[in-house]
């Protein structure tokens, strides 16, 4: 299997149109960047986490639209690409509060949900490769366990909102469904309520006290005598 | 095998319940598709020529994957709604290639359907005398109904179109025959077949609170108790207008738990509704 | 997709050899480092001891401290703007509590602002890139706090103090650990999902230099979890928040003493807006674009250090700023990823660090200081790492030892962003190990603050100057420990968020707006001889051309 560079130095891509020849093996980010481009928009963690370098792009004699994050995706030959920094959408404003954990709820705030016509567009859309269109259903049956954990990884890049015939908002739908999860239907932890309350009632000050007080030294001996949990628990 | 749809795991979930509880007395065990979607019946009455199908063919193919798996190709939904659009799909898909060539391209990303899943109603397995039938349901009947006076109502989508309806649609019967054979006097009355008007409710609900006022009155006219039905949909329309005749609509598998005397299945609020109809009448 | 190639045959003969070990190596454990080990092993092989790669700045209220040099060519820089061509008159923005900065310390200061009393529409949280892109979201392993009976916030302190080589400001590491378990409730009940067991319990792994398992995460996406439930919280209530719009320079009053207001540059439009605030809040974050010694890192594109400069000119003191954190395991292979974070949580989850031998050598939950150190060591030493097709030098990660050790699909449950950055490149982390070596990843120090987190300067607190998260230095000493950051940016952005908040409460009218800071600032880098054409802040790296490739490569001559 021969490494990265061997076969092709240079590689032809087209940055909304226009051709530039790049090094080959580099990320689509880099290669625009490579090409001149300094990004305002379009570019965020670099690393694959926060969906701002959204990107869409045909290849050469292939019809097919593709979805990538720059950032993580290698150039190729005869790619023509353009970067999509913003999904247009209004964020529903609510109370946490004040809302309950069931899929009626999602629907009241983001009813466009019941228009989805199972058409897998959202979710070969993207990036994550997560199943967009059956953590949808899964809100449409009230199932919001699920659709949490279906939706958890996604990065909010709005490539399938951008897809979706039936307009709908995917990632702010799902922020919705996970905070409903985690307040109301995820189980509380005990022994942080406990200990929350420990440390309210002043149990651990004197103890603080007495180290914010110690020399470097002092906390030196006591550091190195230290027992350490295994990290197997 | 079995399709909930999105209705009977949230607001209609005592459907599900009764339902499965009741078939199972009869040895019959639904078992739900590891994997299913939205039958997208709203889109189904859409003009497009691809959309409306794409999520009722996407369960049927669910449902041929499935299918390897327990032996049985029949797709048995609960509600009419589900029950029609997916029937249809499938009736067009087999009748039509060119259709379904068209369908199997856009869907690239699903194996091909091949046209083997049989889609059934509830209704027709349990009427269907090889696997329950009346007889049968008349001798586990456990409790006298005869004081409780039921009116049927069929929901538009089990009796239209022709050859998806499972019943005649100018004079239907299934229902009154069920009803007699729980032990309950059936009501025919002539708005049976009617159209509750559906998805109005989202829209205009003074459509539907107009219709439902005329169905329900004449049900009461006519001497009813209480309606069953066999969709969601009309089950939450008729609903609306309950306590202004005081007559509640539920679902006809509600009814023949509570006959069965399948208590625990059934709401708190089912379970008052029929206590106060055998009692006071 | 093309880019599924994964390794080269000769590195896949040595992951033969890496296979080969493994069984006996799972009965292993590695000896660990005694204090004195530690100390012995920074001093020979760590970055941050390297000659030649520091000066000390020579003007300013912290005159005499030693930083690298990418860092003080950013303090003795002029300012973006000449005081003449800006009209403070034309007020464009004028609210209570100002925040620079949109990462978890910035948006948790501006919730606890409003939670505080301040209505949301006199915040304004200004951003350089979009709202929520900062170091937070890339967080990845967990965010650490004592809260289960067998722990308490003193050993978490000690923990600390002896990570950070006792150099911390023990009244800050208090704060730390005493407000850390109230912080995680509050994270709860706001919904963040943590990974939990059936009855509620918190999953709690273990950390380098941690002596018990105190990580709380949510899966290998804690930072991005925490940022998305924060900004929807702060959207919720209405706060404000401008994106592409950094702060440029700080404006300060007469007295010289207070800061009265910002002036926000437009980077799309090229304008500048006059922001006048009662009280600024600087949530600014670090600085791995400066690319120090010329380290690849795991920071996000506008991690440039503007916040310290911007500070500094205001007369605040600043501290640790020669303690460099660099992240033992950034990848290492395929280049397309180089430099990005590898979660500390793999070894948590016991993955061990082996050589091209297939033989451990150093203990894999050390302080992360020292397992860089000893990574330097193994490559450029003893010669013992692999060197990629094109040049990196990195050790193994044994990523598969996880699903052995936690059962199978652990890793693709709880690491699943490791688990999905590497089958996008065709490598699957259950099987095949992971090449790493060490990137550029925290700024241990900066700002100096006190426990309120109000600024400090020479002449004690700067009036109505806030700071919190990783722009500001005392918390964690030389050196931070894996999951205090997530903690620290939260402890004392809530702290930050109810000081501004209380200072606004006690009734004090705004500040006069004055650029009387710069032109002081610019005759003492006159009197040092700086080039006029250095300035700062930077906003942002310079990557056009072949800039971004020379990045690539960590080129490291011990």
């Amino acid at each position: 299997m021969a490494g990265q560079t061997e076969s092709k130095k240079t590689v032809k891509i087209y940055i909304m149109g226009r051709e530039y020849e790049v090094p080959a093996g580099i990320t689509i980010m880099k290669a625009v960047e490579y090409a001149g481009y300094q990004y305002i928009r379009g570019a965020g963690c670099r690393g694959g986490f926060c969906g701002a370098c959204a990107t869409i792009y045909r290849l050469k004699g292939d019809y097919r639209l593709y979805t990538a994050l720059a950032c993580q995706t290698t150039v190729q030959d005869g790619m023509y690409l353009v970067q999509i920094p913003f999904a247009p959408a209004e964020k529903v404003r609510y109370n946490i509060e004040e809302l309950k954990p069931t899929g009626s709820t999602v629907l009241a705030l983001y009813p466009e949900i019941a228009r989805c016509v199972a058409c897998n567009a959202c979710t070969k859309a993207c990036p994550q490769e997560l199943q967009v269109m059956d953590a949808i259903q899964m809100i449409k049956r009230g199932d919001i366990a699920k659709a949490a954990e279906l939706c958890f990884d996604c990065i909010s890049c709005g490539l399938c909102s951008i897809r979706c015939p039936a307009e709908i908002v995917h990632y702010h739908v799902f922020q919705l469904v996970r905070r409903l999860y985690g307040k109301y239907i995820a189980p509380k932890a005990k022994h942080l309520e406990i200990r929350v309350k420990e440390v309210e009632e002043g149990k651990f000050d004197m103890e603080l006290d007495n180290l914010v007080k110690m020399s470097p030294t002092e906390l030196k001996e006591l550091y190195d005598s230290r027992d350490i949990e295994s990290p197997e628990g | 095998m079995y399709y909930p749809g999105c209705s009977v795991k949230d607001y209609a979930k005592s459907y599900e319940n009764s339902a499965i509880a009741v078939l199972k007395l009869f040895d019959v065990e639904l078992v739900e598709l590891d994997r299913w979607n939205c039958c997208g019946v709203v889109y189904e009455y859409s003009a497009d020529a691809v959309m409306q199908h794409v999520a009722p063919l996407r369960d049927l193919i669910r449902a041929q994957e499935f299918m390897s798996k327990i032996g049985d190709n029949r797709l048995v939904t609960l509600c009419s709604m589900c029950y029609s659009t997916l029937k249809k799909v499938n009736e067009i898909v087999t009748s039509d290639s060119e259709k379904l060539n068209n369908l199997s391209e856009y869907m690239d990303d699903e194996p091909r359907y091949n046209c083997g899943v049989d889609v059934k109603h509830v209704l027709e397995i349990i009427l269907d005398d090889s696997i329950m039938g009346l007889k049968r349901i008349k001798e586990a009947v456990k409790r006298d109904l005869s004081n409780l006076r039921i009116a049927s109502f069929y929901s538009c989508s089990l009796l239209r179109p022709k050859g998806i309806g499972i019943d005649d649609p100018e004079d239907p019967h299934i229902l009154l025959d069920l009803i007699s054979s729980l032990g309950a006097k059936p009501i025919k009355f002539p708005y049976e077949k009617r159209c509750c008007g559906s998805y109005n409710v989202v829209y205009d609900r003074s459509i539907v609170e107009r219709t439902v006022m005329e169905i329900v009155k004449a049900a009461g006219r006519w001497g009813a108790d209480m309606i069953i039905t066999v969709c969601p949909l009309c089950h939450y329309n008729l609903n609306i207008v309950r306590n202004k005749f005081n007559i509640p609509t539920i679902y006809f598998t509600e009814l023949m738990a509570y006959a069965m005397g399948l208590d625990e299945t059934l709401s708190k609020e089912t379970l008052s509704i029929f206590k106060s109809k055998i009692g006071g009448g | 997709m093309s880019q599924k190639i994964g390794y080269p045959d000769y590195m896949r003969e040595y992951i033969k050899i890496v296979e080969e070990t493994r069984e006996r190596r799972l009965k292993e454990r590695y000896r660990r480092l005694s204090s004195d080990e530690r100390l012995e092993l920074l001093k020979t092989w760590h970055p941050d001891y390297k000659e030649g790669t520091k000066r000390p700045i020579k003007i300013g209220p912290s005159a005499g401290l030693m930083v690298p040099h990418e860092v003080a060519n950013l303090i003795e820089a002029y300012p973006l703007i000449d005081p003449n061509d800006i009209d403070l008159s034309r007020i464009d923005y004028d609210v209570d509590v100002l925040i620079i900065g949109s990462g978890g310390a910035g948006t948790s200061a501006a919730i606890w602002a409003n939670i505080e009393g301040i209505p949301a529409e006199n915040i304004l949280i200004t951003t350089k890139l979009r709202f929520g892109d900062a170091n937070t979201k890339m967080a990845q392993g967990g965010i650490q706090a004592a809260d289960r009976p067998n722990d308490s916030p003193a050993r978490h302190f000690l923990d600390i103090m002896g990570g950070g080589l006792y150099a911390n400001d023990p009244e800050l590491v208090r704060e730390l650990v005493r407000d850390a378990p109230f912080i995680i409730k509050w994270l709860e009940d706001l919904g963040v999902i943590f990974d939990k067991e059936p009855d509620g319990t918190m999953i709690e792994v273990s950390g380098g230099g941690a002596s018990r398992n105190r990580m709380h995460s949510c899966k290998d996406y804690t930072g991005l979890e925490i940022m998305r439930v924060l900004m929807d919280e702060a959207l919720n209530r209405g706060i404000n928040v401008l994106e592409f719009s950094p702060a440029i320079e700080l404006l300060t009053d007469d007295s010289g003493n207070r800061v009265t207001g910002a002036i926000l540059w437009n980077m799309e439009t090229k304008e500048y807006y006059i922001a006048r605030a009662k009280a600024v809040i600087l949530a600014t974050g670090g600085y791995g674009r400066l690319h120090i010694q010329n380290f690849p890192t795991t920071n996000h594109y506008g991690a440039t250090m503007d916040g310290v400069v911007l500070a500094y000119r205001v007369g605040a003191k600043l501290r640790d700023l020669d303690a460099t954190q660099y992240h033992p395991t950034g990848a290492a292979y395929p280049d397309q990823i180089l430099g990005l974070l590898i979660t500390e949580k793999v070894r948590s989850m016991g993955a061990q660090l082996v050589n091209i031998d297939g033989e451990q050598f150093v203990y894999p939950l050390e302080t992360r200081d020292a397992v860089s150190a000893a990574i330097i060591r193994e490559c450029y030493g003893r010669n013992k790492g692999v060197v990629t097709p094109t040049g990196v030098r990195g050790v193994w990660l044994d990523t598969p030892m996880v699903d052995i050790i936690r059962g199978e699909g652990a890793t693709k449950r709880y690491l699943s962003s490791v688990y999905r950055m590497y089958s996008r490149f065709g490598i699957d982390v259950t099987k095949e190990p992971i090449l790493v070596f060490p990137t550029l990843h925290y700024m241990n120090g900066g700002v100096c603050i006190n426990k309120y987190g109000q600024v400090l300067g020479v002449n004690g607190i700067i009036e109505g100057f806030f700071a919190a998260g990783e722009v500001t230095g005392g918390v964690h000493g030389k050196n931070r420990l894996m999951g205090n950051s997530l903690l620290e940016i939260l402890v004392y952005g809530r702290r930050a968020g109810i000081s501004a908040a209380k200072y606004v409460k006690s009734g004090v009218s705004p500040g006069k707006l004055t650029l009387n800071h710069i032109p002081k600032y610019v005759e003492e880098l006159e009197k040092i001889g700086v080039p006029k054409d250095r300035r700062a802040p930077m906003l942002l790296p310079e990557y056009r051309g072949e800039k971004v490739l020379s990045k690539a490569i960590p080129i490291f001559p011990i």
